[in-house]
């Protein structure tokens, strides 16, 4: 009995990866094999959902004991046009990496390419505004998380401190799911440069671009609630 | 019981080339193998109507309404996007029904989770006089408008501030002392 792997296949020159790929042995074949790695993808991003979760509690908690001071902190402390501007990109990048897998499904690897650098450029556009427009700033006025808070210079309200710390305990935790995909995003783009997606096979491109879509929908949730609501 | 690998890949004979799924020589490998392809234009369109909604709520957050009635408003355009993110951009409006099924028990699992924190939270001054005799011993009725989130913290001050007069040892675990940074 001999089993064949994606290695002997390829060895044909005529053949790109995603033509030859072969399931895992333990797989009835290729539909079931992405069908299950979807599902475990959703099963993560469930538990990324719970995480974040967590945040939304602590917002929804805050808020309730001090409204006023919540609402006046939230428009004192964020610039909405700096959110505003990070939504639309965000938006922009899930709409190309939509487009990518679109791409991969009709075997177009320029296209997959293009879209993916596209979707890239998006991310560290969002990662350099929050760092440079929004986080040095109250690095440097000392308006840190919790007991970091100072309350020196401008002060606007008691509870600033905490809405801060809310602020920033759950920006920077999506800021870090961002460049995280940042990475997954450019292995994707040397698979794809490699020509590992096409028709056949593009499971990690999929899977990447569920991730990519929750750390979208995410932003989508903290962006009405930290800079508007 | 014959394994899929134990049969030898077959030549093409048409371009030469190998094709992987005649090495799965079953009849579910070529069953329904079905991709859905994304139509560009819907594509574009969910991408559109998100932008229209993220302007819509900016639009929403400038409008004289209550705090309350902002953050209402914030939650319903952001669920809307959410959903359509979920359904297109995600794919579960085509997928098998299991992955939604995934992410509807994790929602249910969401909504237990922040909503009875904040049925703790909200409930936390019904329970406070009871934890604190001395309070209605001294004289302190909570009414019923004490008798809410805010209203613990205020008879927390005055508690502190009874303390402070009679110049006991304040309760820092809770008195916040009202409106004062501390």
């Amino acid at each position: 009995m001999s089993s064949i792997t994606t290695k002997d296949l390829t060895a044909d020159r005529d053949l790109l990866p995603w033509e030859a790929y072969v399931p895992g042995h333990h797989w009835r074949n290729a539909e079931d094999e992405a069908e299950g790695a979807k599902l475990g993808m959703w099963l993560f991003l469930s538990t990324e959902v719970l995480l974040f979760m967590g945040f939304f509690t602590a917002y929804a908690a805050f808020r309730m004991k001090f409204p006023g001071n919540w609402y006046e902190a939230a428009h004192y402390y964020l610039d909405w046009q700096i959110g505003a501007i990070n939504t639309c990109v965000l938006l922009l990048s899930s709409w190309t990496v939509v487009m990518a897998v679109r791409a991969a499904q009709l075997a177009k690897r320029r296209q997959i390419l293009v879209y993916l650098a596209i979707t890239n450029l998006c991310a560290l556009f969002f990662l350099a505004t929050k760092l440079i427009l929004e986080y040095w700033p109250k690095i440097q006025k000392g308006k840190l998380p919790g007991a970091n808070f100072a309350y020196t210079g401008e002060v606007q309200g008691a509870h600033d401190h905490i809405f801060l710390s809310v602020y920033w305990i759950s920006t920077a935790t999506h800021g870090f799911h961002v460049l995280v995909g940042v990475f997954l995003i450019s292995w994707c783009m040397i698979k794809a440069a490699k020509n590992h997606y096409g028709p056949k096979h593009y499971t990690s491109l999929e899977n990447v671009a569920l991730y990519w879509h929750l750390v979208d929908v995410i932003w989508i949730f903290l962006f009405p609630l930290l800079y508007l609501a | 019981m014959a394994h899929a690998h134990d049969h030898k890949p077959k030549l093409d004979l048409d371009d030469g080339r190998f094709d992987p799924h005649e090495t799965l020589a079953s009849d579910e490998a070529h069953a329904g193998h079905h991709v859905h392809v994304a139509s560009f234009g819907l594509m574009f369109w969910v991408f559109a109507i998100l932008l229209v909604l993220t302007a819509l709520t900016v639009w929403t957050s400038r409008l004289p309404m209550s705090h309350t009635a902002h953050l209402v408003m914030a939650i319903v355009i952001a669920t809307v996007k959410a959903l359509l993110v979920a359904a297109f951009f995600m794919h579960l409006w085509w997928d098998k029904a299991l992955n939604t099924i995934v992410v509807s028990a994790t929602l249910f699992a969401a909504v237990l989770f922040v909503g009875l924190t904040l049925l703790d939270v909200n409930s936390r001054a019904l329970v406070t006089p009871m934890e604190k005799p001395e309070r209605i011993a001294g004289g302190v009725q909570p009414t019923n408008a004490e008798l809410t989130t805010s209203g613990a913290f205020e008879l927390s001050r005055r508690a502190a501030e009874e303390k402070k007069a009679k110049g006991l040892p304040i309760d820092h675990d809770t008195g916040h002392g009202g409106d004062k940074p501390h």
